[in-house]
């Protein structure tokens, strides 16, 4: 049974939440094509969140190409076409995203060397698409 | 005593004893309707307000039975009716008080919401089984059919609490098949209510639990419809149909006993800023139409949801068109 999990008090906006948590399912397989995701009436029902949260939600998944949209039926899982190389300039916000996440990670004390275990570990959980 | 104290009595113990019992069958997440940490019941504030409680329950029992004693040979319904009111008023009125004691121990509200990812619901085949009660009058009615002579033109429509006639009937179409006709009724009503409940809860095993409890309660409410529309053409005590309900409630209360202390039985995160009186939920945030009541074991509805409010709303139009018709 695979599992969502948000925090209804966190800084990061419950969409946001649901987008990360499902997309990281996506790119680690958990979640293949196929697959059948519970309507946006439902599992707004079951993390206690507006419809539009989750409708949100599905339609940013849906525009990356993980998912295609069935009215009222819920969202399946369908393959997605190899996206294209990013630009330069999206390169430049993710360098600047992960350089961000890395300085609150070192501010935290977390050392050089774990952070680069981390990294590592997560990256290879992430690399079987 | 006569037969019409000795009922009272009974109804009164067996009220008061619901009435003792009720914190120990609502989930161990909630104390008086709060939520509290796990470990709260045990401590002294936990113990205390158990015990205030307790003690409020006995004197409205104690209450109860003293109004019995200087009604002595009353029998009519509206008098067993307050009397065995009188321990729930003081009992509820005990608990709302150590609602608000309570209430100053509160655990925040988790607030990490976790979902199943799976797709939604198809509606379980066991729920063919909340089909019985809506054909089981239906033979019964078939049995009537072929037993019509045998049925007197005169019979008892209704009972006091000694279990005397106390109204009686003409053999008619309408006073023969009546109560077959509420009992199909009253178990389609309550199988879309269990319905509405499956779609319109959160996932979880809580769910299953309070579907089967629902499902139950429609078959033995069925029973009872179906005794009272044999009374007729076969003569039983008429405190006999009081059985099945006394009977259901001390099976569910054993059985609601053991669910609450499964440890894998998760309760409904719902704030407790969205409850008053621990009793009514609104909290128009919360998409679900039925949330997991606080005091027992079961559901109620989200009177913040707009759903809710219209499911409501065409099951008590159902309900008035039924007594409507039964006129």
């Amino acid at each position: 049974m695979v599992k969502l999990r948000i925090d209804l008090q966190s800084q990061v906006p419950a969409y946001r939440q649901i987008v990360d948590a499902i997309r990281v399912l996506l790119v680690d397989s958990t979640l293949s094509p196929g697959a059948e995701l519970p309507s946006v009436r439902r599992l707004a029902m079951e993390l206690g969140v507006h419809f539009n949260t989750v409708g949100e939600a599905y339609r940013e998944l849906a525009a990356e190409g993980w998912l295609d949209l069935r009215h009222g039926r819920g969202a399946k899982v369908i393959r997605r076409a190899v996206p294209q190389r990013s630009s330069p300039e999206r390169l430049q916000e993710f360098r600047v995203q992960l350089r961000n996440l890395i300085a609150q990670m070192r501010s935290s004390g977390v050392p050089v060397g774990r952070i680069v275990t981390e990294l590592k570990s997560v990256l290879e959980g992430l690399s079987h698409e | 005593m006569n037969s019409a104290m000795a009922f009272l009595l009974m109804m009164i113990g067996f009220v008061g004893g619901l009435m003792a019992l009720l914190p120990f069958i609502t989930p161990l997440r909630y104390y008086f309707a709060v939520t509290v940490s796990p470990g709260f019941r045990n401590t002294l504030e936990g113990h205390a307000s158990m015990r205030r409680y307790e003690t409020w329950v006995a004197i409205g029992v104690a209450a109860a039975v003293a109004l019995s004693f200087l009604l002595d040979g009353r029998s009519e319904d509206a008098v067993t009716f307050l009397v065995v009111l009188v321990p729930v008023v003081v009992s509820f009125s005990s608990f709302f008080h150590e609602r608000r004691v309570v209430s100053r121990f509160a655990q925040p509200t988790d607030t990490i919401r976790e979902a199943d990812l799976s797709a939604d619901d198809r509606t379980p085949r066991w729920f063919a089984l909340a089909l019985v009660p809506i054909a089981l009058p239906l033979g019964v009615a078939a049995y009537l059919r072929a037993h019509w002579a045998e049925i007197p033109l005169r019979f008892p429509a209704h009972f006091n609490a000694a279990g005397e006639a106390d109204r009686w009937a003409e053999k008619s179409v309408r006073t023969v098949y009546g109560p077959l006709l509420v009992c199909a009724g009253m178990s389609l009503i309550g199988l879309l209510i269990t319905l509405a409940m499956y779609h319109g809860a959160r996932r979880g095993p809580q769910r299953t639990a309070i579907i089967k409890i629902a499902v139950a309660a429609v078959y033995m409410m069925a029973f009872v419809f179906v005794a009272t529309a044999l009374l007729p053409l076969i003569q039983f005590p008429p405190q006999l149909l009081m059985v099945p309900p006394v009977l259901f409630a001390l099976l569910m209360v054993a059985w609601v006993y053991r669910l609450v202390r499964d440890p894998n039985m998760p309760a409904d995160a719902t704030p407790d800023a969205s409850w008053h009186l621990g009793v009514v939920y609104y909290n128009p945030q919360d998409p679900a139409v039925f949330v997991q009541r606080r005091i027992g074991f079961g559901y109620t509805v989200n009177f913040g949801n707009r759903l809710a409010m219209f499911l409501m709303g065409g099951f008590i139009a159902m309900v008035i068109a039924m007594m409507f018709v039964m006129r």
